[in-house]
């Protein structure tokens, strides 16, 4: 998989890849069959607050 | 051989007790359907034809003897691959589950067998509910038009409704995958109030966001199919509130109030798709409902927090494979699936809490207005050989496209139909969704059921023939 499929799929979901030294994710994900942190330490996400969390402080669940 | 073309479950139950036909002479006439038009269709994985053979000898024998086990005893029905059957192939339309069989039955699989209903087979999908069609099993095609898409992820249950190929069909919906692929095949997809059905023994996308529904040839078979679905075996009942299709008779029709988001309606929607859903909604007026507009709030954000659960959980479930055997997988489930093993616990955790945000956004709406009215999808069928929509000329990325319009319900839980409002000038179907607040199902079942009295249009068939000597 690569950055760039990788940034598409989470585009909706407010997350940017932000790393421009990555090119491809494919490794990390590879890495992670055998570390399960490593991708997450070797990614750079912008993830994007949710405008309407300012209403609510508790967690969620299923509706 | 009986003629099917406007064939609904209410019809055929009334016909079985009137002696004019049988539950085996019904069954033998959707089984010679299957093997004449399938073929071209590919809507079944596995068709159960002993089984069913089986079940509709033991109806006509209780009838006979008069043991009536309901609306649904001997109705043909049919599954989506991905509800657990005993003794029968389970695939998910995945190279994963290729051989899996499992050796018990979903709960509502049972519940529906407890109804008396003649299992038809297993119906085609996306794999693994996911959106993308696996090579391995082909796309359902969609009967309206063989070089269209009939949507997903239930799309093989659309078709066989559509086709005549089985008289209701089990789904699941995570984002719209009962509802879109009901709108494009010219039929009834209906997601009920979230956990109304069981999902035990249903292998699960996003297990927060799934819901078990039916799909039918009319809002009233649908009612029908869900008070036996919702019987639950585990002794649940949903918190004890279940669900009768005599409810419709009580709902006040003429005096309900519909909301349309003119967020979503007007931005991201086809003009074509649109102006048959204004029409839809005037005649909704003309029975006496009040049609204003309203809000359901940000819908980046209520995509965003849908996508994101939908990601993490799916990512959650499928962990396992993709460290094993991830190249099994259609490339573009793979890539969704470890997009979501990316996403932040934060993230997640905070579209959780914007789930909370949405859901008390909706109880508001729910407030002021019954029930809400969209399009089911944005556009009409997409060719079989396009990787994005087209809406007003413009690319839209399919998942997203799709989900904007019909994941507000799966994200909050609330009940949701798509019932048929005609056809664009493409000549392809359009649904038009209605959605009412938890535990209104029988509000929303028995609107789509006005709507469809009031339209007076009648059931037809495909033309099937015409496309198969082409």
């Amino acid at each position: 998989m690569t950055r760039q499929a990788l940034a598409a799929v989470l585009a909706a979901t407010g997350i940017r890849v932000t790393d421009p030294d990555i090119a491809r994710v494919e490794v990390l994900v590879a890495a992670l069959r055998a570390d399960g942190e490593r991708l997450t330490a070797r990614v750079d996400l912008d993830a994007q607050p949710f405008t309407q969390i300012g209403q609510l402080g508790a967690a969620g669940s299923s509706p | 051989m009986i003629d099917v073309s406007a064939m609904t479950v209410a019809r055929a139950a009334a016909a079985f007790r009137a002696g004019r036909f049988s539950p085996r002479d019904l069954a033998e006439t959707y089984l010679k359907r299957v093997r004449e038009l399938d073929g071209a269709l590919n809507s079944y994985l596995t068709v159960t034809s002993d089984a069913a053979l089986s079940a509709a000898e033991r109806a006509a024998e209780e009838l006979a003897r008069g043991i009536d086990r309901g609306p649904l005893h001997g109705i043909p029905v049919a599954y989506k691959d991905l509800f657990d059957t005993a003794g029968v192939r389970t695939t998910a339309a995945s190279r994963i589950y290729a051989h899996r069989v499992p050796d018990r039955d979903a709960e509502v699989v049972r519940a529906l067998s407890n109804a008396g209903v003649v299992p038809m087979g297993k119906l085609n999908m996306l794999e693994f509910a996911y959106g993308v069609v696996h090579p391995d099993y082909g796309p359902a095609r969609n009967p309206w038009n063989l070089e269209r898409s009939s949507g997903g992820s239930s799309s093989g249950s659309a078709v066989a409704v559509a086709a005549g190929l089985c008289l209701a069909a089990l789904g699941s919906d995570t984002g719209g995958s009962i509802r879109m692929p009901a709108a494009w095949c010219g039929v009834v997809g209906f997601k009920p109030t979230y956990d109304l059905v069981s999902r035990a023994g249903v292998v699960p996308l996003s297990w927060s966001l799934d819901h078990v529904g039916p799909l039918t040839r009319t809002a009233y078979d649908a009612a029908l199919m869900l008070e036996a679905m919702a019987e639950r075996p585990d002794g649940i009942r949903d918190r004890g509130r279940g669900f009768q299709a005599a409810a419709l008779d009580d709902v006040d029709v003429p005096h309900l109030r519909i909301g349309v988001p003119r967020q979503l309606l007007d931005t991201g929607v086809d003009d074509a798709v649109r102006r048959v859903v204004e029409d839809a909604l005037s005649d909704l007026a003309e029975c006496g409902m009040a049609v204003e507009d309203v809000s359901l709030g940000d819908a980046d954000d209520i995509l965003a927090a849908e996508l994101t659960i939908l990601f993490a959980e799916a990512s959650a479930f499928h962990i396992r494979w993709l460290r094993e055997r991830a190249e099994d997988y259609a490339p573009l489930t793979r890539d969704r699936l470890e997009a979501g093993i990316a996403i932040p616990a934060v993230h997640y955790i905070n579209a959780l809490r914007a789930r909370e945000a949405i859901v008390g956004a909706f109880r508001d709406v729910f407030r002021n207005v019954d029930l809400v009215a969209l399009p089911s999808a944005p556009t009409t069928a997409i060719r079989l050989d396009e990787t994005s929509l087209s809406i007003n000329g413009a690319p839209v990325d399919i998942f997203r496209g799709l989900i904007r319009i019909t994941g507000p319900f799966n994200l909050t839980g609330t009940p949701a139909i798509s019932v048929p409002c005609g056809c664009a000038p493409d000549g392809l179907p359009v649904g038009l969704q209605l959605a009412g607040p938890w535990h209104a199902d029988h509000v929303v079942l028995a609107a789509a059921r006005a709507f469809e009295e009031r339209r007076a249009a009648p059931l037809r068939l495909p033309p099937l023939g015409e496309h198969l000597r082409r």
